[in-house]
């Protein structure tokens, strides 16, 4: 199982590049899962999938947290825990929604009360859900996260080992700012490929600025245009794929999405 | 993360014996290590002398047997 996430600056576009590539990797062929670590939640709707039918894992936390980590202690030896207990495609069935182009959808959730803490358990109970996909599941060949604005995410070692790390930025300093943070964090998680996605793009020399920028290191560029319908279709809670089939922006994300099919062929 | 580097301190001297702990528990004299993946170390004959969630540490000691 493939593994993939986008990282980057609040705004940049990791969910709108995110439910895209995920619905055009899933008309190739693949089955693909997306999951939903952004507290804000945005990446359901984007698919299309109303809110209100979806449960998060935090929603069950202690539960899920009671399976997952089981405190077994009792045995004398060390080693891994209680693991073959859980039947993960039961746990899916829960938690996980169908979206367009039969892509499937996670979404973490966020805390529910002011001063209820900070998301790392829940980041933690992501990081295992998908090993155990890895482990014990063959229904899946691609999942990919979106992430929470910023760098944390990566200071969480949840990406490590993944396959491609979609660091999505604009072209003006604050932007590259984060995507520069991020290159390094993935770097340190072992992240096997960096592709820099300079999104919304108007004038043909913002990549080569974006990479002088971030000095880059091997990593590739790769650029997405701007198309005013990308904002008119997220209005509607919507995507250019439906609302505008021919696109730019589309030509640009399956080009990004020929790269990743082409890395897993060389790998 | 919220998670410990767990080291043990033997004549002053510390060694990390266990990362991105998520549990400890003390039993039967031995301490206990649950990480983030569900896997287990057993730390025998110790204590947990110190949880830091702000440093990130959990510093444990040996205890002497008799
Ligand atoms: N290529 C594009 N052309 C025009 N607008 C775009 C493009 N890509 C994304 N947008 C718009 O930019 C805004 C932010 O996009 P999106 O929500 O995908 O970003 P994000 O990185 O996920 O943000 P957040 O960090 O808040 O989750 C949205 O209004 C979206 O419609
Ligand atoms: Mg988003």
């Amino acid at each position: 199982m493939r593994k993939i996430i986008a990282t980057g600056k609040g705004g940049a576009g990791k969910t709108t590049i995110v439910a895209t590539l995920s619905r055009l990797l899933a008309r190739q062929g693949f089955s693909v899962m997306v999951i939903d670590t952004d507290p804000s939640m945005n990446l359901a709707m984007s698919l299309g999938v109303p809110f209100s039918t979806v449960r998060t894992l935090a929603e069950d936390k202690k539960e899920i947290h009671e399976q997952f980590y089981e405190d077994d202690f009792d045995g004398e030896e060390e080693g891994h825990t209680h693991s073959s207990n859980i039947n993960i495609d039961a746990f899916l069935e829960k938690y996980q929604v169908t979206a367009k182009d039969d892509v499937k959808v996670v979404v973490m959730g966020t805390i529910s009360e002011g001063g209820g803490g900070c998301i790392c358990s829940y980041i933690s109970i992501v990081k295992r859900l998908i090993d155990y996909l890895a482990l014990w599941s063959d229904q899946y060949d691609i999942v990919i996260v979106d992430s929470q604005a910023g760098s944390e995410i990566l200071g969480r070692g949840l990406a490590v080992n993944y396959d491609h790390n979609l660091v999505i930025a604009e072209s003006f300093p604050k932007s590259m700012e984060v995507a520069r943070h991020v290159l390094k964090l993935a770097r340190d998680l072992n992240i096997k490929r960096q592709l820099v996605v300079v999104n919304k793009i108007r004038d043909g020399k913002e990549l080569e600025l974006v990479a002088d920028e971030l000095c880059l290191n091997g990593e590739r560029t790769y650029p997405v245009r701007y198309d005013e319908k990308v904002i008119e279709a997220d209005r509607m809670g919507s995507l250019i794929l439906d609302m505008a089939p021919d696109s730019p922006v589309l030509e640009d994300i399956r080009n990004i999405m020929n790269v990743i099919t082409a890395d897993y062929e060389k790998d | 993360m919220c998670d410990f580097t767990v080291y043990l301190e033997e004549n002053g001297e510390r060694t990390v014996v266990a990362t991105d702990i998520i549990k400890a528990r003390k039993k039967d004299g031995n301490v206990f290590l649950m990480d983030i993946m569900g896997d287990t170390t057993r730390i025998e004959a110790a204590t947990i002398e110190v949880a830091d969630a702000f440093a990130q540490e959990m510093v444990l000691k040996r205890v002497e047997c008799n």
